[in-house]
């Protein structure tokens, strides 16, 4: 499918579209904290692919190159906003949607548990820099193996590594710090 | 090993990826011996569940899929680049010419191209003409026939008839004969 769009089929670029689109949704959401900037990065993402799609020699690292490029996007984004996010604010289920929690029924606890958690793990991730943030995202929630968060980042292995442990050490800290244990 | 120095290495343990270098014997033996990090080994295998209850979601609006200009408006050199780039050249020649003080000329004696930036070749002199002008020659037979006698006289009749019949004959000739004639006499 990459080869064909590659060599100018629009339809295998929807295709793309719709195959890559919720990967690089997350991958954003996780690293902005929010859907809407999230959804704005896809976009932009998809846009910069069909521009400069004629840039990617091998078609086989078409992955590495698009999570490259949403993360080059989500930092574009970051740095326009003043990520400001201090792990006190009170805590959102949802971004804002604090009633979800407040008439949650008690069936429906483990749910709140759990949005609650991905709240507070969201906060654990803003309060990180962008190098162990990204290393965290590539590795625990796209699964891309070590060489290939390398790759994405375009450092050796052992700065891979080096960051991944020093991000999962400082969501770890953060979620202590905000009253959650890991 | 110190405990830093091996914590730094736990990525191998927590992921032990095939490809990858897989934890020494150094790092497992200090996990076996030392408290401290298996504790925090432990917590990181926990977080690492606390991390997995954020599940993925799909984007909340479906992309925009962008599509390619027409081919007309996708021409890799546009005419109207081609008439800027001509135009912006043409300035550029009439811009050397003036500055330079061109002088163009195109006529019987072929294409001549002279700018004041080049040095000025000395004039060379003209070489001295094969064949009188038609002024000269007749200043010439007036002097000869002034003071020759009239056989000479009939030597320059008979000489201009030749000139007559043969185009581009050589009047010093003539002169040349006159004047050894007159020598003679």
């Amino acid at each position: 499918m990459i080869r064909r769009f590659l060599k100018g089929d629009e339809q295998a670029f929807t295709e793309l579209v719709r195959q890559w689109e919720t990967k690089v949704f997350n991958l954003a959401w996780r690293y902005l904290g929010n859907r809407e900037d999230a959804q704005d990065v896809v976009q932009e993402t998809f846009l910069s692919v069909f521009k400069s799609a004629k840039n990617l020699r091998d078609p086989d690292s078409f992955p590495t190159w698009l999570y490259r490029i949403t993360l080059n996007h989500c930092r574009s984004r970051w740095r326009r906003r003043s990520p400001d996010l201090s792990l006190d604010d009170p805590l959102q289920c949802d971004e804002g949607g604090e009633k979800e929690l407040t008439f949650s029924m008690a069936t429906r606890s483990d749910q709140s548990d759990a949005l609650q958690t991905r709240d507070l793990i969201r906060k654990a991730l803003m309060g990180l820099s962008d190098e162990h943030r990204s290393a965290i995202i590539l590795k625990e929630y796209l699964g891309l193996n070590l060489e290939e968060v390398a790759r994405v980042m375009d450092c050796p292995l052992s700065t891979a590594k080096s960051r991944l442990y020093h991000g999962l050490r400082g969501v770890q800290r953060n979620l202590v710090r905000i009253g959650i244990r890991a | 090993m110190k405990c830093n120095e091996i914590r730094e290495r736990f990525v191998d343990l927590l992921y032990d990826e095939k490809g990858t270098p897989s934890a020494s014997p150094e790092l497992r033996d200090h996990l076996r011996s030392c408290a401290s990090c298996q504790q925090e080994l432990a917590e990181l295998k926990d977080l690492q569940v606390t991390l997995k209850v954020w599940k993925d979601e799909r984007p909340i609006r479906p992309i925009v899929i962008p599509h390619a200009e027409p081919a007309y408006r996708r021409m890799r050199f546009p005419v109207w680049h081609a008439l800027r780039y001509a135009a912006i050249a043409a300035l550029v020649a009439l811009a050397f010419l003036g500055i330079s003080n061109a002088d163009i000329r195109w006529d019987q004696n072929g294409f001549s191209f002279r700018t004041s930036l080049l040095p000025k070749t000395a004039a060379k002199p003209l070489p001295a003409p094969d064949y009188y002008t038609k002024e000269e020659m007749l200043e010439v037979v007036n002097r000869v026939t002034a003071d020759s006698q009239a056989f000479n006289l009939m030597m320059i009749q008979r000489a201009m008839k030749t000139m007559e019949q043969e185009n581009g004959a050589d009047l010093r000739f003539v002169v040349n004969k006159l004047k050894e004639s007159r020598n003679k006499n």
